[in-house]
């Protein structure tokens, strides 16, 4: 194996060889036909009215050293290199926001202007020095007999070239779309049940098995409705609010036995808003956060609210607590959970919504939400 | 024997309630106190002096760690963490602390976490106390960069957030965090400081100097080499040339 094959092969391969070599075999074809196609003196054509001179002279000049190369098809050359310039161009041009009528004009508009230009190039290179030049309207026919043909082929391997293009890219950004979905999935659902909650719960349950059978039982049961709720909801990206609001109130309903009668909590949310559409589990963190640094660690109870309400076209969710604030700073207190409730609603709305953690009047801090309200839709085939 | 005498640490009840059990039922262990925070274990450990502590590593504010990096007697208790799920170091602790436990703790594992603590009551040195200490540090800070001090008056203990400190000095094994007009005294050391503040917010100026960089009114070229840099409360501090990039790092 040699060193220049490995460095071919294909972990090696750069970016610009494919678009390079081809352009480089066009280059090499176009001279070929340019070559053969053009006959040793410039021929004189039929219907032209004056007979073309003949290149004279012993000291070959520009037009003769064109002559030589083909002159009759300077187009070729100019097709091969212009390509890559066409194909660039063509890149920029984007049916969807320009319109089709526009496309189409520009795209014609382009292919006039460059068979005008290496018809203008033929015509100097062939009457430059002559004394005699044929008119405008006796030009024409020879001019777009040599010319049309070629840059509408080239519009047409343009064409090709960048529909294999846009198809390629949007099946990246498909398949891209797709594994953001996933991750925000993937997202939502770890960021869910924190081990330390789970944990935790479990700990009470066996502190309450021992003490109170009967607590101990509801709190298994709360935990197996949240762990359903959990399971449930994997497929999905959006969810009801009313799912949102059932799981938050479990959460909460876990906590306060696990505090004892530290928490007290409201979820004060009309029911005409559970058909709402969210994010999965987009209340979850900010309750987790209102719990952490509203309750924990006080000996002195805590209070957690939940609201929600829609404002014309706006849902406006709203998760507060009572406990320490913000005199520490707001970063202290917005964890991992809290960057990961921007990065969803980013993915879900764009720049379409707002979120913001204050502090609250009384003390406290208050996590807000604004998105756009929209009704929850069913996925077909689902209950 | 006098029994081992036991306090539990946890911020919830019902998490503690089930170490507490399983230490009033044990022979030879006696229950002296429960802790419902950082703060109050520091408190708690003061005053009652136990012989050894379950605590729980994730409370808010104040951890587990955060609670025994703060220990300032050479009197320090035995330690057993209890931890619902340990990502941070695991390893860190395992080099001073007795044992760890994890949630739901089991009576078979406890009952092997008194046993281990009986034996390392019996052999306690200052090195083990040293070892500790500077390990639940360590672990503390895998956690993030320091977000405030444990400061103690006497018996009791305090939380001085870190973004509330203007700036701090030297006075012996302890630095001087002065926040408006009082000033708090905090074990510790430059050094250990600047390592562990948040490099954005805080900068060293000097050998015996750090200040809070939104507190900084002005900053003016001094004939040493050095800044005079003024803060907001009208305080006035000499950095010296030895410092003198990271003050104009400021500037720019």
């Amino acid at each position: 194996m040699t060193s220049a094959s490995q460095y071919l092969s294909r972990k090696h391969r750069p970016s610009w060889l494919y678009p390079t070599l081809l352009w480089g075999g066009i280059v090499v074809v176009a001279i070929a036909i340019g070559l053969y196609a053009t006959p040793p003196e410039i021929p004189r054509r039929p219907g032209m009215g004056r007979a073309l001179p003949r290149v004279p002279g012993p000291a070959p000049n520009f037009p003769t050293l064109l002559a030589l190369l083909g002159v009759g098809s300077v187009v070729w050359y100019a097709a091969a290199v212009a390509l890559p310039l066409l194909v660039l161009g063509a890149r920029r041009l984007d049916v969807d926001r320009h319109g089709r009528a526009r496309t189409i004009a520009i795209a014609t508009v382009v292919v006039l202007a460059l068979i005008a230009i290496t018809s203008a190039i033929q015509y100097v290179s062939v009457y430059g020095d002559a004394p005699a030049h044929p008119g405008l309207s006796a030009y024409l026919p020879q001019a777009l007999r040599q010319n049309l043909l070629p840059w509408i082929a080239v519009a047409g391997i343009v064409t090709a070239i960048e529909a294999r293009r846009r198809a390629l890219h949007a099946a990246l950004d498909r398949e891209r779309l797709r594994a953001k979905v996933a991750e925000q999935r993937l997202i939502a659902l770890t960021g869910q049940l924190h081990p330390h909650f789970l944990f935790n719960t479990l700990q009470g349950i066996s502190t309450l098995i021992h003490r109170d059978p009967e607590a101990a039982d509801e709190m298994l049961a709360k935990l197996s409705d949240l762990l359903r709720d959990l399971l449930r909801h994997r497929e999905h990206v959006l969810v009801p609010l009313g799912d949102e609001l059932r799981y938050a109130r479990t959460y909460l309903e876990i906590a306060q036995l696990r505090f004892a009668d530290r928490l007290q909590f409201e979820i004060d949310v009309a029911p005409a808003l559970d058909q709402a559409s969210v994010p999965l589990f987009i209340l979850q963190p900010l309750v987790e956060n209102a719990l952490a640094h509203g309750i924990g660690g006080r000996t002195r109870g805590g209070r957690v609210v939940v609201k929600a309400c829609r404002e014309g076209e706006r849902l406006r969710l709203q998760v507060s607590d009572d406990g320490a604030g913000l005199t520490n700073s707001v970063t202290l207190r917005e964890g991992i959970g809290l960057s990961n409730t921007r990065e969803r609603l980013r993915a879900s709305f764009g720049d379409d919504h707002r979120f913001s953690l204050d502090g609250g009047a009384d003390g406290g801090a208050v996590a807000r939400i604004d998105i756009p309200f929209r009704l929850h839709e069913t996925p077909a085939g689902s209950a | 024997m006098t029994a081992i005498r036991v306090l539990t640490v946890d911020d919830e009840p019902l998490a503690r309630e089930r170490v507490s059990t399983f230490v009033r039922e044990t022979e030879g262990l006696e229950l002296v106190g429960e802790g419902n925070n950082g703060i109050e274990a520091l408190d708690l450990i003061a005053r009652l002096e136990p012989d050894l502590i379950f605590i729980d590593v994730e409370m808010p504010e104040l951890s587990g760690f955060g609670v025994i990096a703060a220990l300032e007697d050479t009197r320090v208790p035995a330690v057993v963490f209890i931890t619902a799920f340990e990502r941070y170091a695991l390893k860190a602790f395992e080099v001073g602390a007795v044992d760890y436990l994890q949630k739901p703790v089991t009576r078979q594992r406890f009952a092997a976490a008194v046993t281990r603590a009986k034996e390392r009551l019996g052999r306690r040195s200052a090195d083990y106390w040293q070892a500790l200490v500077a390990s639940a540090a360590l672990a503390d800070r895998a956690r993030g960069v320091r977000t405030r001090f444990v400061v103690r008056r006497a018996n009791t203990h305090h939380i001085v957030p870190a973004d509330q400190v203007d700036w701090m000095d030297v006075a012996d094994n302890y630095l001087c965090l002065h926040v408006g007009a009082k000033t708090h005294l905090w074990r510790g050391t430059m050094k250990q400081a600047e390592e562990e503040l948040d490099r954005d917010r805080f900068v060293r100026i000097h050998r015996s100097l750090i200040v809070a960089v939104d507190r900084i009114l002005t900053v003016r070229t001094h004939e040493s080499g050095g800044h005079v840099i003024e803060l907001k409360g009208g305080v006035k501090l000499r950095s010296s040339r030895q410092y003198a990039d990271r003050v104009r790092a400021l500037l720019r």
